[in-house]
């Protein structure tokens, strides 16, 4: 339903096809360099494990990217399981809370708490997360 | 995260320029012993590390202040006061993982102090540039993240004032929090505690306060809607109306005009077109009368007019030539010029003269064919030319004229004399006037109701914006309430999460802390079991064996709570279990039903009842377990490490502490701390070796590139 970002999914669907289809052809149709900013922005906003990239990049190719080895999971997949279970049982959406937790991290390094105050604000009034609860009140008044 | 180098210059003892190897390989060796007696300098260095990495933050300060310039201008050399520019510095080069790169950095603060006045310059460089302003913030506080403040003492120790850690109430809060920063749960608390305060802007009051509002003008919108619509449609009707009245209206004139009905108008048109072609007619008729009186003869014979003229010509000059002829004689010319002129020329003369006057086309015999006078030639002459002047096509024209304007009187009489009677003309007027009198009256009122809908579309088109205002108050408020509740699903969601890795820390901690103090502690019974509580408080017991009855006159004696802290969770949990009891009555019933059981259970002890080397020896296990627990690679800097540790013990903490607590251990020790003996226990796992040497006379410490003794290899 309408536009927007890629999911986590669809990009992860996009990079795998991308990397069979390079090892296909025995030609380079993405390079290193760009694997490395590929995987900067899903730790900046996807990815908790941290690991999804060079994983995949493992498995398909069989070969571990330069900083395979210090990459270390920013949330270990048992604490994931575990959130994800509570995001459930509290009814709020993973992907807020993944957003969330990143916005986190990223900013609670700055002595200006205000920063972080306003990203997690943001992250709180984003559009999509309202959109059930709007259309809903929506019909019913409208 | 590692040390590489540091270099300090005119620092405390140091003078000028002094530098330290520090870094080590992934090959087992992680030690660098740096050893110096009493003075020489170890505590200086150990200083520096903590002030060139931490600045104000190293003693306790948020910000550079004057306790913090006091401490700095105590650590410059003396010597370097007695120069004009007093500078001295501290450099320290780190490594640290950040993201997917190992990266360096080089953090300098360094001092001038001029005029009395100490200036500290702070600066990071990392690839070859210098951090940023808001970069070196944001590197102060990740550096920060690695090793908490609240940690500084885990990995900065200070073997003399360690001990006193346990002595002060909040140690609790202390762990807790290096625990929650090493094991990552800060980001959980920081999310608890914005989402716990996100508590509603929005409270259900306002929503409802906000949905009467907008219900209020939802019904005023539609109010006016329907005025609107009730308008357009009264527009509509009268526009039908004045529609069909336009239409009767035509029809009426076609019905007359087919009836043969002349409107005054009509009427008054034709009466102009009748007199316009009569005149017409008239006009042309006088034109063509004069050409045919007149011209039209002489016109029908134009084909002469050549002719006639020019024998005209030549009777008027042949008249002259006859004349001249006549009275011309050839002797009388001769005469008068005898002498003069010879014979013969007089006739010549004549000859001549006579062929020059002659016209064309005379013959010597001819008779005049008109003789007309002089007046009479010249009326000829203009008749000619009036005729080959004459406009024909004009003529026929005029003729054509003449002839359509009759036509057309004829018409007119016809119809004129075809018209209705006056009778039925006057009807057909009374009935389009009374058509016309409707037609203004409806556009009035059309014009009047036009004016009232646009003003009620003014009107409409207010109240929706109103109304679109209000909505978006009422979807805000919606909004509000439902990141309020997410914030609460969040806040929900990190009080379990932090619940259950709390109490999974809290026994993993638990359970590393005893792991920790049997490697190192020699008196392996002293504390065989933790408990550590919600709140971090640490509960240490010991082996104890008691019987039922002992047990039973303890609970009695204490009161169950006391009771409860003496043999613990675990003890009471064990107790419950055996038999069967679900309340502390039960269970003293049951205590004193079976006297002569035995249990293998624990006793409580004291924290503060442990020697001091004890406790430094349950510190340093408590920190070997958060270091494991957190899973970081944090250097491990201790100085004095055996201040408060007796003998036994110094054997374990050499052979097992320093070789496995971090990956880089820097140790600042006297020759009486890390002795001959111990020092051949480490020296497998030194990777760097320092002396510092400090000659009393001079107040200089001397660095060497070796440790107090030898060993053999």
């Amino acid at each position: 339903m309408g536009y927007g970002p890629f999911t986590w999914e669809a990009r992860q669907l996009i990079l795998t096809m991308l990397i069979e289809t390079q090892r296909k052809m025995g030609y380079e149709l993405i390079s290193v360099e760009e694997l490395k900013a590929i995987d900067e922005i899903w730790d900046a906003e996807l990815d908790l494990s941290r690991r999804t990239l060079v994983e995949l990049y493992e498995k398909l190719t069989g070969e571990k990217l330069p900083w395979y080895q210090y990459k270390e999971p920013l949330i270990d997949a048992e604490t994931v399981m575990e959130l994800e279970e509570l995001a459930e049982a509290n009814e709020v959406p993973f992907d807020l809370v993944r957003n969330v937790i990143l916005s986190v991290y990223q900013n609670k390094n700055y002595s200006n708490q205000r920063i972080m105050k306003e990203a997690v604000e943001k992250l709180l009034n984003q559009q999509w997360l309202h959109d059930d609860i709007l259309k809903e009140i929506e019909d019913e008044n409208k | 995260m590692k040390i590489n180098r540091i270099s300090l210059y005119n620092f405390s003892s140091f003078e000028g320029l002094n530098e330290f190897d520090f870094s080590v390989e992934e090959d087992g060796k992680n030690i660098i012993l740096i050893g110096g007696k009493n003075g020489a300098g170890k505590t200086s260095l150990f200083s520096a590390i903590k002030i060139a990495l931490y600045g104000p933050l190293a003693f306790g300060y948020v910000g550079i202040n004057p306790h913090y310039i006091a401490k700095i201008k105590d650590c410059i050399n003396s010597r370097a006061f007695q120069t004009k520019k007093v500078e001295a510095s501290v450099q320290i080069d780190i490594s640290i993982l950040v993201e997917r790169e190992i990266k360096q950095y080089e953090i300098t603060r360094e001092w001038d102090y001029s005029g009395q006045k100490l200036i500290e310059n702070y600066y990071v460089t990392t690839e070859g540039r210098t951090l940023s302003e808001q970069e070196l913030s944001y590197f102060q506080n990740y550096l920060q993240s690695l090793v908490p403040p609240d940690l500084f003492e885990f990995f900065f120790f200070d073997g003399e004032e360690v001990g006193s850690l346990f002595s002060t109430r909040s140690y609790n809060t202390y762990v807790r929090n290096a625990v929650y920063v090493l094991c990552g749960l800060d980001v959980y608390e920081i999310i608890r505690k914005y989402t716990r305060s996100y508590a509603g802007k929005a409270s259900t009051e306002d929503e409802a306060k906000i949905l009467r509002e907008y219900e209020k003008i939802k019904n005023s919108v539609e109010a006016a809607e329907k005025a609107k619509e009730n308008s357009v449609i009264e527009i509509e009707n009268l526009q039908r109306e004045l529609d069909q009245t336009e239409t009767d209206l035509i029809e009426l004139e076609t019905a007359f005009k087919n009836a043969g009905g002349l409107t005054e108008r009509t009427r008054k048109k034709l009466a102009q077109e009748f007199e316009a072609a009569e005149r017409v007619k008239a006009e042309n008729s006088a034109k063509i009368k004069i050409f045919v009186e007149d011209l039209m003869p002489f016109y029908i014979v134009r084909g002469f007019n050549e002719r006639v003229a020019k024998q005209l010509e030549i009777e008027e000059k042949g008249e002259i030539y006859s004349y001249v002829q006549k009275q011309l004689n050839a002797r009388d010319i001769q005469n008068a010029f005898t002498g003069v002129i010879p014979e013969g020329f007089a006739d010549a003369l004549i000859k001549l003269l006579l062929e020059k006057l002659k016209p064309e086309g005379l013959s010597e015999d001819a008779v005049p064919l008109y003789d007309l006078s002089k007046e009479e030639t010249n009326r000829v002459n203009a008749m000619i030319s009036s005729i080959s002047g004459f406009d024909a096509p004009g003529m026929v024209d005029i003729v054509r004229q003449k002839q359509k304007a009759a036509d057309q009187t004829t018409e007119i009489n016809r119809t004129l004399k075809n018209a209705i009677t006056d009778e039925d003309a006057t009807q057909y007027i009374g009935k389009e006037n009374e058509l016309l009198l409707k037609k203004d009256k409806l556009k009035q009122k059309l014009y009047e109701k036009s004016a009232e809908l646009e003003q009620l579309k003014t009107r409409l088109s207010e109240r929706e914006v109103v109304r679109e205002r209000t909505w978006q108050q009422v979807k805000d408020v919606a909004q509000n309430k439902h990141v309020y509740e997410l914030s609460a699903g969040l806040s929900a969601m990190m009080d379990i999460l932090l619940d259950n890795k709390t109490v999974e820390i809290r026994r993993k901690l638990e359970q590393l802390i005893v792991g920790n103090l049997r490697k190192i502690y020699r008196k392996n019974n002293l504390i065989t079991h933790i408990e550590i509580d919600e709140d971090f408080q640490f509960n240490l017991y010991q082996d104890a064996s008691y019987s039922a009855g002992e047990l039973a006159y303890l609970l009695e004696n204490l009161g169950k709570t006391e009771f409860a802290v003496l043999i613990g969770k675990h003890g009471m949990e064990t107790l419950s279990e055996i038999y069967n009891a679900d309340s502390v009555n039960i269970l003293q019933r049951s205590l004193l039903f079976h006297p002569s059981d035995q249990f293998e259970l624990y006793k409580n002890i004291d924290l503060n009842r442990l020697s001091k080397g004890e406790r430094q020896i349950f510190i340093l296990a408590l920190y070997w377990a958060i270091i494991e627990l957190s899973g970081r690679d944090i250097p491990f800097v201790i100085d004095t490490p055996y201040a408060r540790i007796d003998a036994n013990h110094r054997k374990e903490i050499s052979e097992k502490f320093f070789p496995n607590i971090s990956k880089q251990v820097v140790i600042l020790s006297t020759d009486e701390e890390i002795n001959e003996e111990f020092y051949g226990i480490i020296k497998p796992y030194i990777a760097r070796e320092y002396l510092l040497i400090n000659e009393e006379d001079q107040n200089r410490t001397t660095i060497m590139n070796h440790y107090f003794f030898e060993v053999e290899e």
